[in-house]
């Protein structure tokens, strides 16, 4: 019976009664003078049941009885099962990659398998549905005859790299939705490897309420429900497991040529001992791999170093040898290559580059010296990923100035043209960093002129030479930029020996924001922003006269903070590379696809596609649940610099506890709902719904009822005696 | 026509087809004055009957003297005397005669009021003198039969408030009525006759032997005919209370059965008798019905006289 509700119906066969016994008591006499005609039999009988009043009350009461019994969707016995209403709701979480007993399929594709069978065995009347089902409901067909459909959806199911966090609440919708079809031989079989971890929450709450099956949502449903619950369960192979929990390159940016070291962390999930190759790939080729053995439960960190000779950012994959759970074997990390800053010096004639490789004794050519002593010397020791390239002022104008990290415009009194100085202006407000050195033969007046719209306010004053040289003020409070405060810490060696021998006192402050100071309080240097772009302002030369800088151990990281400072806004790298777990969100900058709007796509294991609006260079990428590494493209721009973005799995996915069959029993109330996948067969109940022969019975009563009254009406006027 | 039709609603179609039709005895009837009635004696009516020897005393101006002169003896021409014709009408006012009919239709004791009305009217109409006997538990109304608009206004006055109560005797207490209708006459008797046929039978060959032209007018409810009831139904009988409750379907075939030998025994009695027989129903055209019984009735009269 489906719908036992409508047996409340049968308190309707009261109405005819009631009906009956109201038309006797409402009976009014009717007079007939013919009254001595009557047979005396009859009148003898008067008071008994009268046959056809009861008879016609039999087959009204009969017909409320099977028109109620028609509501109630009888099943009948029947050689077949079914019909059947099935919800098939398969695992895909990572776990489901497990192997089955054979040792070479995975417990999903088992499962998938046996999905397909059942639904290939569907029968004319059978109504199935198929939901796919990890960290969110991934496909849900709704219940459907339609063999085909669903054979295609199952054919198409697929496994994820996430969890099995939305499995309960799926298998609480299906047997929700069960119960209220109504529908005959109802069952819900779960296909999964029943993870413990899938069921972690409500199993909590059945322990933090004592264990009582009222706090179980399922059970609740379940109770005083048709629906048949089945987790299907098969045999795996019990194999020892080395999880690779993560791995990732220090540091995160590099620069061509030069290397930076990844770090595996294993851990050993078995109960014996093992040993695990851990490999750094570069797609499928393996460049590099460590032994590593590790005890039962122990956790290990291996190190691999790679040097980077391609100027592209890559995706690495780092893998272990294979083992009992190949799901959590691999996982990928991004390198990201920094770009070689390079520094446009612009020196005047007076400095002459040296010539060869000569090394000069200006100030210029110390500055060179400093950010890159391999370009001086010709030497691959110590070289650095900036180079300099020194020209004259009258060449400035034909440079294209965004082509350089930084600019420094040394003993310059004049710049070229005012639309030289309109170029540097604009250079800076995009974000380039201009570094402004005059020397002695630079006239106060004439710099704050040429160098007004830069100076930020401040001005330079007249030029000192205070007698043995000026010292540094210590004291880093009284400076409000901490550019140099490694310096003032004497972290680069000590400064009580520097000496400034010549420098220009302060004008006027503006807001020019000081990062060194001389013992009196002149400001030597300052930091004054524009628009995206930094300007710093030196109040005195690097030339050997005028500074004890260049002869000290702290000129050239003084000199690299600054270039760090002032490059840094244009070319930083971030500060991690995209790295996310499967199922995150996350907001990914695009500066390149910047106006470009449509879909950003992502080309990986699967490719995802991801909507962008053209005035926002940021795209939120989410619900990726296929580990790997994806390059992140645009259809309107192919040329653009590579990105990349890679998905990981979660370590919580390798715990392959499985949940027993007395949790799961306790999760349905107590209910036997554990079954193999061969076992599914005896499941159905074999009968046939009875409505064509309760419609048949229905159409008779009524035919007899609707016969049995004009039969009964036309009798009266049949028997007229002849007059 | 009388103004009488106050209480008594007739149907004027009736009245007009009624009105050719002329309500003659079958008999020969003495009046106190000439009518269109036959008599056995003779009269001065256009109606010649016979050749008559002439006897002294006879009116010489009866003579045939064309059979005189072709016969050389003296022959009077006898001609038919119309009289008038008392009609006395037996109305049968017990509470069988009440019951109401279903569907709108008249009572017996209405239906048999209009017929009475009618041949009253008719009566009236060709100067026949009409009379009237309300019976019930007794004879609630007697009228003579008489002349006038305002005899016929009185008789109309009581057929409009028939009392319609009692009876159970019907037979009996007609025979009382006929010891004061007399001889000769057209009795009319409008009665269900569901009582016992004995009184009755008696009434009526009482009837027949003051050589009465009997009419019998039985009248019925069409319900009492067809029986058409179909459901569990309680019956009642109106004048003894009896009370059957039985179902209809069951009872019907036997109950039609003996109706049917009721009438075939009545049917027959006035057969034998010579007493004219006509079942009435609530349902019937009464219009048609009347006037062709009456228009049988005459020609069957014209054939016997």
């Amino acid at each position: 019976m489906l719908n036992a509700l409508m047996l409340l119906g049968l308190f309707g066969l009261g109405v005819p009664v009631v009906i009956h016994l109201i038309n006797r008591q409402r009976m009014r006499p009717q007079p007939l003078a013919t009254l001595k005609f009557l047979d005396q039999k009859d009148v003898a009988n008067a008071f008994a049941p009268v046959p056809r009043d009861l008879l016609q009350l039999i087959l009204r009461l009969l017909l409320l009885l099977l028109f109620v019994l028609l509501m109630t969707r009888l099943v009948g016995p029947g050689r077949t099962p079914g019909p059947r209403s099935v919800a098939i709701v398969l695992d895909n979480s990572m776990s489901m990659q497990r192997l089955g007993t054979d040792g070479t399929t995975s417990l999903f594709e088992l499962h998938r398998a046996r999905a397909l069978e059942l639904v290939r065995g569907m029968n004319p009347d059978d109504t199935f549905s198929f939901a796919l089902v990890g960290d969110k409901v991934f496909e849900h067909s709704g219940f459907t005859s339609d063999a085909a459909l669903l054979e295609h959806a199952v054919t198409n199911a697929w496994v994820s790299d996430g969890g099995g966090r939305s499995l309960m609440a799926a298998v609480e919708d299906a047997v929700r939705e069960l119960r209220s079809l109504r529908v005959p031989n109802p069952a819900v079989l779960v296909f999964s490897d029943q993870q413990r971890s899938n069921y972690a929450t409500q199993l909590e709450a059945l322990t933090a309420g004592g264990g009582g099956t009222e706090a179980s949502m399922l059970a609740r449903q379940l109770a005083g429900s048709r629906v048949k619950l089945v987790f299907v369960t098969d045999p795996l192979v019990e194999q020892p497991n080395v999880v690779l929990e993560d791995a990732e390159f220090y540091p995160p940016a590099t620069y061509l040529g030069s290397s930076s070291k990844v770090t595996a962390r294993l851990y050993n999930g078995s109960d014996t001992q093992q040993t695990a190759v851990v490999s750094l790939q570069s797609g499928p080729v393996s460049v590099g791999s460590r032994s590593c053995a590790l005890a039962a439960g122990e956790t290990a960190q291996v190190e691999l170093v790679r040097t980077f000779d391609s100027p592209n950012d890559s995706a690495w994959g780092v893998n272990v040898s294979e083992d009992g759970f190949v799901a959590d074997n691999d996982t990928t990390t991004i390198m990201r290559m920094l770009k070689r800053r390079q520094v446009l010096l612009v020196a005047p004639s007076r400095y002459p580059e040296p010539e060869g490789l000569s090394i000069g004794t200006t100030g210029p050519d110390l500055f060179s010296l400093a950010v890159n002593p391999s370009q001086v010397t010709g030497e691959t020791a110590g070289e650095t990923f900036v180079s300099v390239k020194r020209i004259r002022p009258a060449e400035l104008e034909s440079r294209a100035l965004s082509m350089y990290s930084m600019i420094v415009l040394y003993g310059l009194a004049d710049l070229p043209s005012p639309k030289c100085s309109e170029d540097l202006v604009e250079y800076v407000r995009h974000g380039g960093g201009i570094y402004i050195i005059p020397d002695a033969e630079v006239g106060s007046p004439s710099f704050n002129k040429t160098f007004e719209p830069f100076l930020a306010g401040f001005q330079l004053g007249d030029i000192l030479e205070p007698v043995g040289g000026q010292a540094i003020d210590g004291d880093e409070n009284r400076v409000a930029d901490p550019l140099l405060h490694d310096l003032l810490r004497g972290e680069w060696g000590t400064i009580n020996d520097l000496r400034i021998a010549r420098y220009f006192s302060t004008g006027a402050e503006g807001e020019l924001v000081a990062a060194l100071r001389t013992a009196r309080g002149d400001t030597l240097l300052g930091v004054a922003s524009l628009g995206e772009g930094q300007v710093c302002i030196q109040t005195h030369s690097w030339n050997v006269d005028d500074t004890s800088f260049p002869r000290s151990l702290c000129f050239v990281p003084v000199v690299h903070a600054i270039i760090d400072r002032l490059t840094g806004a244009n070319d930083a790298p971030p500060a991690r590379p995209d790295a996310i777990l499967v199922g995150d969100s996350h907001r990914l900058a695009l500066a390149q696809f910047r106006g470009l709007g449509g879909e950003v796509i992502l080309k990986g294991p699967r490719d995802y596609a991801f909507a962008m609006s053209p005035e926002d260079e940021h795209v939120t990428v989410k619900d990726i649940y296929v580990a790997g590494a994806y390059r992140v493209t645009h259809p309107g721009k192919f040329a653009a610099r590579e990105r990349w973005l890679t998905v990981n799995r979660s370590t919580s996915e390798s715990d392959l506890t499985v949940a027993g069959a007395d949790d799961l029993a306790a999760l349905c109330g107590g209910r036997e709902v554990v079954a193999a996948s061969d076992q599914l067969d005896g499941l159905f109940s074999r009968g046939r719904e009875l409505y064509p022969l309760l419609m048949i019975l229905v159409l008779a009563a009524l035919l007899a009822e609707s016969l049995g009254s004009v039969f009964g009406r036309r009798k009266g006027v049949a028997h007229e005696p002849a007059a | 026509m009388p103004d009488a039709t106050d209480n008594l609603t007739i149907d004027p179609r009736l009245l007009q087809r009624l009105k050719g039709v002329e309500l003659r005895s079958r008999f020969l009837v003495r009046g106190l004055y000439e009518n269109r009635h036959r008599t056995k004696d003779f009269g001065a009516s256009n109606e010649f009957v016979e050749h008559k020897s002439y006897q002294q005393g006879d009116e010489i101006r009866t003579i045939d003297w064309r059979a005189f002169a072709r016969t050389k003896r003296l022959y009077v021409k006898r001609f038919e005397m119309e009289a008038n014709m008392k009609v006395h009408l037996l109305l049968d006012t017990s509470a069988s005669m009440q019951v109401p009919a279903s569907d709108g239709r008249l009572s017996k004791l209405d239906l048999a009021a209009t017929i009475a009305g009618a041949i009253a009217m008719m009566a009236a109409d060709q100067q026949d003198s009409p009379g009237l006997f309300c019976i019930g538990d007794q004879i609630d109304e007697a009228i003579p039969a008489c002349q006038g608009k305002r005899h016929l206004a009185l008789l109309f006055q009581h057929l409009g408030r028939p009392p319609g109560k009692g009876g159970g005797d019907f037979g009996a207490l007609a025979w009382d009525a006929m010891q004061r209708i007399g001889r000769k006459g057209v009795t009319v008797v409008l009665t269900d006759a569901l009582d016992d046929f004995e009184p009755l039978f008696e009434t009526l060959k009482g009837l027949v032997v003051r050589e009465q032209d009997v009419i019998l007018l039985q009248i019925m409810d069409e319900d009492e005919l067809t029986f058409p009831f179909d459901v569990m139904t309680e019956f009642r009988h109106p004048e003894s209370g009896q009370r059957i409750m039985g179902d209809p379907m069951q009872l019907r075939a036997d109950y039609l059965e003996r109706l049917e030998a009721h009438q075939n025994e009545l049917r027959t009695f006035c057969d034998q008798h010579g007493i004219d027989y006509l079942r009435i129903h609530n349902g019937d055209d009464l219009i048609t019905l009347l006037s062709s019984h009456f228009l049988h009735r005459l020609a069957r009269g014209g054939a016997r006289c």
